[in-house]
């Protein structure tokens, strides 16, 4: 199976390992991902402000670029992307505006017809998780795994549909398929402080404070997550805090390093050298 | 909610109030972060 693949600048960057291991990981599965042609960043953030459809563009072109190839779904894995990609689709579906004025802008006729989706669904949806148990079902030994969604993934719950906004389940039945043992925990929504890393940093200290210490109470040897900027935040602040007593490092992955670690492939090549907490003594054990 | 808060940033953004301002991001934290941390946050904080 050929799906129609939009990586995302950060992915480009500084997060290699998301974009090595979502293309390796689904391979394994026989979903191959095509890359979309003259992609270009998808914008980041979904304007509310109703005079703001400039910021929508970037998103639509996409989406429309999608359309005109003949494609009717476009997988992308980074949450931002996927937020921003969902959230133009419903406005363009949804507010003739919108979609009258974001057309005439990009000269094209574009209605809505692509549908993005996470790799998760691809792998719920096309591949099944019953069939993932069956093939692989040993493969994490028992790891306990904290399933940390952040906010983009699941609000607003209308326009993103990934399950019940306070408690998501899709991450933890991916873990429970491949052996793992999904630990619940009360942070697994609430958002990690994004990009208020630049101006509050102090912010996001307290946040990432509470999530680590909830996932850690619950027993997570690993925490995984499919957001770039979530990943940073959390692996990041561990540096901060790796004096303190009592403060256990906890890895966080991307949810496809995982899945790509089940597969065999290299640790080097995993883009596992961006970490702070090294995942390594994790990853060799599956 | 979401909307409401909405609405007063970009009132006060086009105010000319800057919150997050580039000279003032340390440089270390400039090199570190992914890129999308720079997009959103100027597209969200700078007039």
């Amino acid at each position: 199976m050929q799906i129609l693949y939009f990586p995302g600048c950060t992915l480009s960057t500084k997060a290699k390992g998301l974009d090595i291991t979502t293309r390796e990981a689904l391979a394994a599965l026989g979903v191959h991902l095509c890359e979309l042609p003259r992609w270009t960043c998808c914008g980041t953030v979904f304007p509310l402000a109703q005079d703001n459809y400039i910021q929508m563009v970037a998103a639509a072109r996409l989406l429309a670029t999608s359309a005109s190839l003949g494609e009717n779904r476009l997988v992308t894995v980074c949450s931002f992307c996927y937020h921003v990609l969902k959230r133009v689709n419903h406005a363009i579906k949804n507010n003739r505006e919108a979609k009258e004025k974001i057309n005439n802008y990009l000269e094209e006729n574009y209605s809505g017809e692509v549908q993005p989706v996470h790799p998760l669904e691809i792998i719920r949806n096309d591949y099944g998780f019953n069939r993932l148990r069956e093939k692989l079902g040993d493969s994490l030994k028992g790891l306990r795994v904290a399933c940390y969604y952040g906010c983009m993934l699941v609000r607003p719950p209308g326009e993103m549909n990934f399950g019940n906004p306070d408690n998501p389940t899709i991450m933890e039945e991916f873990i429970a398929a491949l052996g793992g043992v999904p630990v619940d925990f009360a942070f697994k929504t609430k958002c990690c402080g994004s990009y208020q890393i630049l101006n509050t940093p102090d912010l996001v200290a307290d946040r990432t404070k509470e999530i680590l210490a909830s996932a850690a109470a619950s027993g997570a040897q690993a925490i995984i997550t499919s957001c770039p900027l979530c990943q940073f935040n959390l692996d990041r602040q561990q540096e901060k805090v790796a004096d303190k007593k009592n403060f256990r490092q906890i890895p966080v992955l991307y949810f496809t390093q995982l899945l790509a670690a089940v597969f065999k492939v290299p640790l080097d090549k995993m883009g596992i050298e961006e970490h702070y907490v090294d995942p390594r003594a994790v990853l060799k054990e599956i | 909610m979401g909307r409401i808060m909405e609405a007063l940033r970009v009132i006060n953004l086009r105010k000319g109030n800057e919150v997050l301002v580039m000279e003032n991001i340390p440089t270390e934290v400039k090199v570190e972060v992914p890129q999308m941390a720079l997009t959103s946050g100027f597209r969200k904080l700078s007039a």
